[in-house]
């Protein structure tokens, strides 16, 4: 035992052995410092959302256009491809509603109000009336996602908002533990994650496609799988959803979290950064209606939060939300997204929901 | 867990933490140490997996000690064909039933039955084509005396599952690797430096040449019908590269891996796209596995001594197993076929040894002649990989006829990024580099440290900037 405890700290006393581990570590010192300062570089020539494919070309779009739009959508795909604004602005024509859907896949909770943000940043006074926003917990990251672009936004601010918003939330200290260390990892492995110098280089478009066939951002999921090669993602989960029937059905059994919860469970920091989100885009004119989408799991937490939010900034959830018509297979394409007929349900249970708010406001 | 993933890049200096600084005094415990990062290493795929190669592993460390104590030859012939008929049999099963099954209802179709082909699902467990290769040869070497059985069932163990090469080789000899995991293993920094840029060097390959390649040619060859005959001939260079950067990769980071642990694998690929003729393609292409073929198949069979017909039959014979290695479909058959006829005439006119130096081995530039012969044989290789990358025979008859009838159609060709340029600068290092072991094996680089570290900066960002979407390894599925 001692020849062994001897031994295994005199690898460490092993000049070579420490000369070879100083060289590493300054090796990867200097190729985070390169890094960092090359990708601060090329993020300042390339656009905000480099990361995210969608909302780089669809949020192009809708500055070019946005004369013809008063009203616009942020979200994830559930509201991308299930909020139809056709639908929405036929139901509400008489407040004259122009709506742009500018939500995308996998833009979730922080990234959805940060694009938020920056657009209420650029967007002349008045311009906008109303922004639809996607209430969401926070995104999870997936292990294999913590090396990728995705991640592109996440800075010193939006880690601060993360630790935060996990420190006052009621999920379990595992999950808690989880989401600090993936989110920390991320958040390092992004000074070294260049593809903001990849695109400045490789100068490539993005892909049109995300915008639709309506000029207004909404593109079915219906749509966006007759546009691939056969054999595509999109129908690979439609097929997997019509072998599997049963899990709507699941969903359907799955206890739908109280509205009028007397023990609230909101997280108290989401509350008060989304307070402050309606605060700057009331200086703008804008007024912003959280929306919670029908989806498998929505947590108490998230449906106290929802109801401490002000009236004028919300719809009644039980109008547009808990409506057994979701769960049926017609109305669904995957086990996330409705197709085209359950989205004109769900935009017309939302236009009607905010048609019947505009018209009885008492605030 | 694949080598250019997070799980790896947490993996592998655990292992080697715990390897040189708690465990380096101890060879057992550090044999048990390796044996256990293995299995967590192929577990990772697919715990299933682990039975097969933890059987084979048994099954043939007893044959080899089975093999030592008896002298009776009828008694080590079935203590040997036991041995291969069981990896063979494991090959057979999960790697080749579905195709012969498929192939005899076929046949029995042809002459007037109709069977309904009984076919089996079932997952191919990842690199059971390398390890099977690699007990048969320790197996094959105690039964012809060149080596003593071990009795160190842990070595044998991690010999049989050791985590760099396992899935995708080099398949290591027993005579080289296994005497490795008897000796003290002691920290050497210039290698452990030189592995590291190994690696580093594999990445490239694979995450930059690799991955980018396989986005164009998974579509050039998915919609080869709808191309002109440049974007197809673009589409079998491409894939040269593709299969080269994704294979030659691997065992640059396998290789690499294993000098940071003190292990030394034997190198397995020599630049082959800078030979002169086939044979010295083959003498430089997955050198691990024409060695194989070679020694315990080719010579057993009388090589290319006797008589002339004998000599094509067993240069078929080589080319057409090792073909029939990589897949269980008639592209791989025909591939081999069609190596062998290129291989055969040098062979008959003995001029198969002539190019056994490097390209250019005396100045820094080959002349015309070289050009025209590296070239040439370039050209014919990527010609046979358009079989190994197509999905069936039809496919690539469909795919050579119309790159050759649209070849003038059109002058406008797939666009390409920077991937000419990527490809540009590994052929330049390797050319460069193409008298040592890898394309960063600056060993006897007489330049300042600054410079090389440059050189490493700049491969690294490349990497990390300009990598493809993650593929998984082509030669994960043999």
């Amino acid at each position: 035992m001692e020849i062994n405890r001897i031994s295994s700290t005199s690898n460490f006393k092993n000049l070579t052995m420490r000369a070879f581990l100083f060289r590493l570590s300054l090796f990867i010192v200097i190729l985070i410092a390169t890094g960092s300062l090359l990708k601060n570089i090329s993020k300042k020539y390339v656009s905000t959302f480099y990361g995210n494919d969608c909302i780089d070309v669809k949020y192009i779009e809708f500055m070019d256009l946005m004369e013809n739009f008063n009203s616009i959508i942020v979200g994830s795909s559930r509201l991308y491809r299930n909020l139809d604004p056709t639908i929405l602005d036929t139901t509400l024509a008489e407040y004259q509603l122009r709506t742009y859907n500018l939500a995308c896949p996998a833009t979730f909770n922080p990234e959805a109000y940060i694009i938020l943000e920056r657009l209420l940043s650029e967007i002349p006074e008045g311009k906008i009336k109303y922004a639809f926003v996607e209430l969401q917990e926070l995104d999870l990251i997936a292990p294999e996602n913590i090396y990728t672009k995705k991640y592109y936004w996440l800075e010193a601010e939006s880690v601060k908002y993360i630790f935060a918003y996990t420190a006052n939330s009621q999920i379990n200290y595992l999950m808690k533990g989880y989401i600090y260390t993936s989110y920390a990892a991320a958040y390092l492995f992004q000074q070294i994650e260049f593809s903001s110098i990849s695109k400045l280089i490789n100068r490539n478009t993005p892909d049109s496609l995300y915008l639709g066939r309506h000029g207004n951002g909404y593109f079915t999921i219906e749509e966006h799988a007759k546009s691939l090669p056969e054999g595509n993602k999109y129908q690979q989960r439609h097929l997997d959803l019509l072998k599997n029937p049963k899990k709507l059905a699941e969903r359907a059994q799955t206890p739908t979290p109280s509205t009028e919860n007397t023990n609230l469970q909101s997280n108290s920091y989401h509350l008060q950064y989304l307070s402050q989100l309606i605060s700057i885009a009331n200086k703008k004119g804008v007024q912003v209606i959280f929306i919670v989408s029908p989806k498998l799991e929505i947590s108490q937490e998230l449906i106290d939060t929802y109801s401490q939010l002000p009236m004028e900034n919300t719809i009644p959830i039980e109008k547009y939300c808990y409506l057994p018509e979701y769960h049926q297979i017609s109305y669904n394409f995957d086990v996330g997204h409705l197709n085209r007929d359950g989205s004109t349900f769900f935009s017309s249970a939302i236009g009607s929901a905010m048609k019947d708010k505009l018209r009885n406001r008492t605030y | 867990m694949l080598f250019n993933s997070l799980e790896f890049a947490v993996f592998l200096p655990v292992v080697f933490l715990f390897y040189w600084f708690f465990f380096q005094n101890n060879l057992s415990l550090q044999n048990l140490l390796l044996l256990v990062a293995s299995y967590v290493f192929y577990g990772w795929w697919d715990w299933r997996f682990l039975s097969l190669i933890i059987l084979s592993s048994f099954l043939d460390y007893n044959v080899g000690l089975f093999l030592a104590r008896t002298s009776n030859t009828t008694k080590r012939k079935v203590l040997l064909w036991t041995s291969m008929l069981f990896n063979l049999g494991l090959l057979g099963v999960f790697k080749y039933f579905n195709f012969f099954a498929e192939n005899f209802a076929i046949l029995l179709t042809n002459i007037g039955f109709h069977p309904d082909p009984f076919t089996i699902q079932i997952l191919l467990p990842v690199g059971i084509s390398f390890y099977t290769f690699q007990t048969m040869s320790y197996t094959i070497d105690v039964y012809r005396g060149k080596l003593h059985p071990t009795r160190d069932i842990i070595a044998f163990f991690a010999f049989v599952s050791f985590f760099p090469q396992l899935v995708a080789g080099p398949i290591e000899r027993a005579t080289n690797l296994l005497p490795q995991f008897y000796k003290k293993r002691f920290f050497n920094k210039a290698r452990s430096i030189d592995g590291l840029r190994q690696i580093l060097w594999g990445l490239f390959k694979k995450m930059v040449i690799a991955d980018n390649c396989s986005t164009i040619v998974n579509d050039i060859f998915t919609n080869y019908e709808e191309q002109n005959g440049l974007t197809l001939a673009i589409g079998a260079v491409l894939f040269a590269f593709q299969i080269y950067g994704d294979f030659s990769g691997y065992s640059d980071i396998a290789i690499g891996t294993s000098r940071l642990f003190g292990f030394n694998l034997m190198q397995n690929f020599a630049f082959p796209y800078f030979s002169r003729d086939i044979a010295e393609f083959w003498r430089r292409w997955h050198i691990s596995l024409s060695t194989w073929f070679r020694d315990y198949l080719y010579i057993p069979l009388g090589g290319s001594r006797g008589h002339i017909t004998q000599k094509v039959r067993n240069t078929f014979l080589i080319f057409i197993v090792s073909g029939f290695w990589h897949g269980a479909n008639w592209t791989f058959i025909v591939w081999g076929l069609l190596n062998a006829l290129y291989f055969i005439p040098l062979l008959l006119a003995k001029r198969n040894r002539l190019n056994t130096d490097v390209v250019a081995a005396n100045s820094n530039l080959p002349n015309i002649r070289e050009v025209g012969q590296v070239m040439f044989t370039f050209a014919i290789t990527c010609f046979a990989w358009i079989f190994f990358r197509a999905t069936n025979l039809e496919m690539s008859v469909n795919y050579i006829r119309l790159m050759f009838v649209r070849l003038f159609d059109s002058t406008t060709i797939y666009p390409l990024g920077l991937l000419p340029c990527f490809i540009i600068i590994l052929v330049a290092v390797e050319w460069m580099q193409r008298r040592e072991q890898h394309g960063l094996d600056l060993t006897r680089f007489k330049a300042s440290r600054t410079i090389k570290w440059l050189c490493y900066l700049i491969v690294t960002i490349l990497i990390l900037t300009f990598n493809g979407n993650q593929q998984d390894f082509i030669y994960f599925q043999f």
